[in-house]
């Protein structure tokens, strides 16, 4: 993919620089970065990437404790499922971990499908939990054709959806979410002062004389390009469709100036991009959240809940970036990638 | 399947821009195949020679899987007409070179024999005998490589083209799918039509006494030469 001029050695002893990357980033996902930016402030304020309608319903970084001694001892067992792709499978992992920890009898059925799927899964009670994007759940799953426009009305459709549809509900979600998002390199970002999406149309007329790189159908979606030309006016910018994960080599090369890529994507890690924040939430709101049934959240007690909660309490945009790292850009296992992650922000 | 039929209406002016992107791009990958392969299938074939070691390279070659060689060839040339040209050449030359050398190879040893015999030279059996009784053979070449062209060509999309009907067949969440059907119609009438005039010019450039014999095979009595 990139350009690899170090060949195959300097890739492999990359695995344990990565490897390390993400355990530190990890002990200081608890609270490091969010405390160094404002103190005794509201969360809201440190944690940039929550908007500040979600922050009631979203796991803050620092503010969950995690239960003390195995509450779990005893309590039925349950079964958690994961979607089609590696993302889904580092969650699915992180949630069984920290709960096989605390002493409940959890299995996981990994690598289940696609959204629909998994939502059968869990109706026909084949799975009691799993991890799901929330946006997912209001278009894919509710089928609701005017996704809601806010974080919290993303998160609250969802939630009412499961609790009156699925009897399930949905626990705190995550800090990160996984979206389309518009990347530009840095040096052309500064070059023509570029925050937001909208501030393409400083390139040029409608963003006449940029061109974005992304794969073909995000070129029609209107949670892709053609809600960038209507919303933000971009009618002038040119189009370059690429393969899923060519769209780095195409602004790398220079054929785009800027690229569709998706908010937890290892490369991002590099530093070498910026990310164009999209002020009208044009590509949707896909927050993480563990989706459980309500009989399981009742018999496996407050603590359980606890327990997913202060998982996802972890799971900011550069934790979820550096697991990604480890696992896709570095081909290390799922679980273990969890065990490391959990074990480095005290989960014993 | 109203809206198979009414999308054409509705999308005449993309589909009729992307069509025409597709037409040129897959003319150029044949043409461009062909200029290649030609010459060195007709050389092979000539000389008798190297028939093992094309075979098994050009079978290689047809094994590559198109998508592959795209998303290899961005490294190299990056993305745009030139990538998505590559790969469909790869595709093109195997299919032209190697009926043309089992063309070539083919011809009536004992035609050629006479020709010698007549005095001609290397150069003069090739271009008078062995390439005009080959006429049939290379152009069925030639019209199987145009057929996987098109068919292949909606690729172009992952090269970063947005001229050719793989606009619409790779996109079937913004199309749906009464859109991918009609671009895959359209994409087939393409084949068609294509092999309906490559089949034309193969008439045109057989020679007569090749057609006669073809012909009389058929068991149609020869014209008697006024």
């Amino acid at each position: 993919m990139s350009t690899t001029t170090g060949g195959r050695l300097g890739r492999l002893s990359l695995v344990g620089v990565a490897a390390a990357g993400a355990l530190l980033l990890a002990a200081c996902g608890g609270g490091g970065s969010s405390s160094s930016a404002a103190p005794s402030t509201a969360p809201s304020s440190a944690n940039s990437s929550v908007p500040a309608d979600a922050v009631s319903v979203t796991a803050m970084p620092g503010s969950i404790q995690l239960p003390a001694g195995t509450p779990g001892a005893g309590k039925p067992a349950i079964v958690i499922g994961d979607k089609n792709f590696p993302e889904e499978f580092v969650l699915g992992e992180l949630y069984r971990q920290a709960l096989a920890a605390k002493g409940y009898a959890v299995s996981i059925k990994s690598n289940i499908g696609g959204s629909e799927l998994i939502d059968t899964a869990l109706s026909s009670n084949q799975i009691q939990m799993y991890p799901e994007y929330l946006g997912e759940i209001v278009t894919s799953v509710a089928k609701q054709t005017n996704p809601p426009t806010s974080a919290s009305g993303t998160y609250q459709a969802a939630k009412q959806f499961e609790e009156s549809q699925r009897q399930s509900t949905v626990l705190l979600q995550t800090p990160f979410q996984d979206t389309d998002t518009v990347i530009v390199p840095n040096a052309y970002a500064q070059q023509h002062g570029l925050a937001a999406v909208g501030d393409l149309n400083k390139v040029g007329p409608g963003g006449a004389g940029a061109t974005i790189a992304g794969p073909v159908e995000f070129k029609t979606r209107q949670t892709g390009f053609l809600g960038m030309q209507q919303q933000y006016g971009l009618t002038g910018m040119g189009y370059l469709p690429v393969q899923a994960g060519s769209q780095y080599t195409a602004i790398d090369q220079g054929t785009a100036q800027a690229a569709d890529a998706f908010s937890t994507d290892y490369q991002l890690l590099s530093n070498k991009y910026t990310a164009l924040a999209d002020p009208k939430g044009i590509f949707g709101f896909q927050y993480v959240a563990p989706i459980v049934k309500q009989s399981v959240v009742q018999s496996e007690g407050p603590e359980f809940t606890q327990t997913l909660n202060w998982v996802s309490s972890l799971l900011s945009t550069q934790a979820i970036q550096a697991l990604n790292s480890a696992v896709q850009g570095h081909g290390a296992q799922p679980a273990d990638v969890a065990g490391q992650f959990l074990a480095a922000n005290g989960l014993k | 399947m109203s809206s198979y039929f009414s999308f054409f209406g509705e999308n005449a002016g993309l589909l009729l821009q992307i069509t025409l992107g597709h037409i040129l791009l897959s003319v150029v990958a044949v043409l461009v195949a062909v200029v290649l392969a030609l010459p060195l299938g007709a050389w092979i074939g000539h000389l008798h020679r190297f028939s093992f070691a094309v075979v098994t390279v050009t079978n290689v070659f047809r094994s590559l899987p198109t998508l592959a060689l795209v998303a290899i060839a961005i490294a190299f040339v990056g993305f745009g007409f030139t990538n998505i040209l590559i790969a469909l050449v790869v595709l093109a030359f195997p299919l032209v070179l190697t009926n043309t050398f089992t063309a070539v190879e083919g011809v009536d040893p004992g035609t050629v024999e006479a020709a010698r015999g007549m005095g001609m030279t290397g150069p003069q059996i090739l271009f008078r005998v062995e390439l005009p009784s080959s006429v049939p053979l290379i152009m069925t070449g030639v019209r199987t490589s145009w057929v996987y062209v098109v068919a292949t060509a909606y690729l172009a999309v992952f090269a970063g083209r947005t001229d050719t009907l793989g606009d619409i067949i790779n996109d079937q969440a913004g199309y749906g799918y009464a859109g991918v059907m009609a671009a895959a119609t359209v994409s087939v009438v393409l084949a068609f039509a294509g092999d309906y005039l490559l089949g034309l010019i193969e008439r045109a450039v057989t020679p007569t006494g090749l057609r006669l014999l073809a012909t009389q095979a058929r068991g149609v009595p020869a014209p008697v030469p006024a």
